[in-house]
């Protein structure tokens, strides 16, 4: 399965992923049309800052999902096609039960909708959006089984919360 | 292999997908009392306020059911427990035997011992046929009276108010949903709830449910001699776990089922989660009765698998809890709702919009508050589960820094 991964010390913070993902997510798909686009079109990825990082944070996909569980309205599901997380906005009550328990703090409010949106791996496109947008390779679309734990380390930003969401 | 699952909730239905996907070839049978089975109580309140269907209330679908290959049998009540022949008795005196048992029969609600409380009129609120019934019989503008202060009275509360009826809130706690906030993240709630037209009345119990001759609930008096006048009233004072098909048989027991690490009870072979059970707490380091919903549907699956055989160990609950009450967001989990020796309280907004607490004993994070603004709270309650953090992480949140990257590094 492919995953994307992050290069963290590749990241210059310049927040390509964060525009390409708002317009892969616009209606018309495109910079200028979705500036003129009623509803605001969201990113789904978002630039931090850390120590001395830029780290581009989206939605892990985790394996034991704890956004799933925590979900008591049926919205937050794993597609069974492409293993990845998504959520249903029609079942989305906006009671942010999600928001609570995601360890990486990924899933952002949208509180006049009452919903939720996330990172949703671009399922439709061959690449996703914010792989496609970054101009330094930060950030990686790979096959994971293929890669060595060593290696695979290096891409997540393992540190103090290694233990969560593998 | 034969497993039997006591109910058809969160965390039975957890439990039984999760053993359809271990061992396709054994025998699943979930017997449920309720009739409607696979729904989320937690939106009862969301259905009965008019903000979703009723069958939106539903997780999963009939066909989704009949596709997992499991025998549910809705509708009928497990009444006995022989743990020597290793079966249970049914309400149709049929008996079932099991290789493993999962008792996942939740909570049932407490109605305290009041003077006319059974009769018309009054409902409590953990069914969605209880649902039903007070859909029927709510009207406009016609007076409802809640009995109690925790997140079922306050939901219940809000939904019935926006529905138009004049709501009056009955709590014996001095504030709001004391088992999780303090009484300023409470205040703000309340304001925003009398805002809306709810009446409070707190420090107070019902004495008395009076009825005309008929019957029909016409007031309720409270503790201090106030008469409110009701034509309905929800009884929301609590839960407690739903033991009863243990009978006389001995079984652990302190406030809920206790269970150790692979939610296993005392009993050899019998197993149980969620709200029925007691399970093991990582910031009390206890076991702690936490019934929520996140809780049972992962305690369902970690059952499921020690069941199974595969020796998985429960990773622990916390107390959590996740509110949007009249557009007020909050989220808050550990310990953050008293002032107890050796715990340090951090107040690093307080507005009336914004409200966020942090709560520490020693090197840990036991617990914190966001009202208002609650993004990348989950970082936090993830923290909390930390059995400590660092001094840099401590001095990051201290400075309002939650973002999964400001706490983590190789310098932390
Ligand atoms: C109005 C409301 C709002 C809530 N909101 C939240 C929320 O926002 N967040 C949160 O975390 N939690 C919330 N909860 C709590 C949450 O619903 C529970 O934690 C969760 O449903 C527990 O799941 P469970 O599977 O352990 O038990 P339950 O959901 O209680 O289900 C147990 C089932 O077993 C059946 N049963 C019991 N005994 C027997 C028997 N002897 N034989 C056969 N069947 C039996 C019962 O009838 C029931 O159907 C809310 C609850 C209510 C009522």
């Amino acid at each position: 399965m492919k995953q994307v991964m992050i290069d963290v010390s590749r990241c210059l913070g310049c927040k390509s992923c964060e525009l390409a993902c708002a317009v892969v997510h616009s209606e018309s798909k495109s910079l200028i049309g979705s500036v003129f686009e009623k509803k605001k079109p969201k990113k789904r990825v978002c630039v931090e800052t850390g120590d001395k990082i830029t780290f581009p944070l989206q939605c892990r996909h985790c394996e034991d999902a704890r956004c799933i569980d925590a979900c008591m309205s049926g919205a937050m599901f794993r597609d069974a096609e492409t293993q990845t997380v998504q959520v249903n906005p029609d079942r989305c009550v906006g009671c942010w039960m999600c928001v609570m328990v995601c360890p990486f703090g990924a899933i952002s409010q949208q509180r006049e909708e009452n919903t939720v949106i996330k990172c949703d791996r671009c399922v439709n496109e061959d690449v996703p959006a914010c792989v496609q947008a970054c101009p330094t390779k930060a950030i990686k679309f790979i096959e994971i089984d293929a890669f060595s734990r060593d290696k695979r380390n290096q891409y997540l930003i393992n540190f103090r919360f290694a233990e969560e969401g593998k | 292999m034969h497993y039997v699952i006591i109910g058809a909730s969160a965390a039975g239905i957890s439990a039984a997908e999760t053993l359809v996907r271990l061992d396709p070839d054994a025998v699943i049978t979930v017997v449920s009392r309720e009739k409607d089975i696979a729904y989320s109580r937690c939106l009862v309140t969301y259905y009965i306020s008019g903000q979703i269907s009723r069958d939106a209330v539903f997780i999963r679908s009939d066909e989704q059911l009949r596709a997992s290959g499991v025998r549910f049998i809705a509708g009928t009540e497990a009444v006995g427990l022989d743990t020597e022949k290793r079966h249970i008795t049914l309400t149709d005196a049929s008996a079932i035997s099991y290789d493993r048992l999962l008792v996942a029969s939740g909570a049932s609600p407490v109605l305290p011992d009041i003077k006319g409380i059974k009769g018309l009129g009054v409902y409590t609120l953990r069914t969605i046929a209880d649902a039903d019934s007070i859909i029927a019989e709510m009207t406009e503008s016609k007076a409802v009276t809640i009995l109690g202060d925790g997140l079922v009275a306050v939901t219940a509360a809000m939904a019935l108010n926006k529905r138009g009826m004049c709501v009056s809130l009955v709590g014996i706690a001095p504030h709001i949903l004391a088992g999780f906030l303090d009484s300023r993240a409470a205040g703000i709630i309340q304001n925003r709830m009398t805002e809306a037209g709810i009446r409070f009345y707190l420090g107070k119990s019902f004495s008395e449910v009076n009825r005309d001759a008929g019957g029909r609930l016409n007031s309720v008096t409270l503790s201090d001699g106030t008469s409110l006048e009701a034509d309905m009233a929800v009884i929301a004072a609590g839960v407690k776990p739903e033991l009863k098909v243990f009978g006389e048989t001995a079984v652990a027991v302190e406030k809920g089922l206790l269970v150790d690490e692979f939610m296993e009870t005392s009993v050899p072979g019998i197993y149980a989660a969620g709200d029925v059970a007691q399970a093991y707490d990582v910031v009390r380091n206890a076991p702690v009765w936490n019934p929520l919903w996140p809780h049972a549907v992962e305690q369902g699956r970690c059952a499921a698998l020690n069941m199974a055989g595969r020796k998985v160990r429960y990773s622990g609950s916390t107390n959590m809890n996740s509110l949007n009450i009249g557009g007020i967001s909050l989220v808050c989990a550990g310990i953050a709702n008293s002032e107890l020796p050796d715990y340090e309280s951090f107040y690093l907004s307080d507005n009336n919009s914004t409200y966020k607490k942090l709560v520490f004993r020693n090197r840990k994070l036991a617990g914190f508050i966001l009202l208002g603004k609650t993004e990348k709270s989950g970082v936090l309650t993830s923290l909390v589960k930390h059995e400590t953090i660092s001094p840099t992480q401590k001095d990051k949140l201290l400075g309002g820094h939650f973002s999964y990257t400001a706490l983590t590094g190789p310098d932390h």
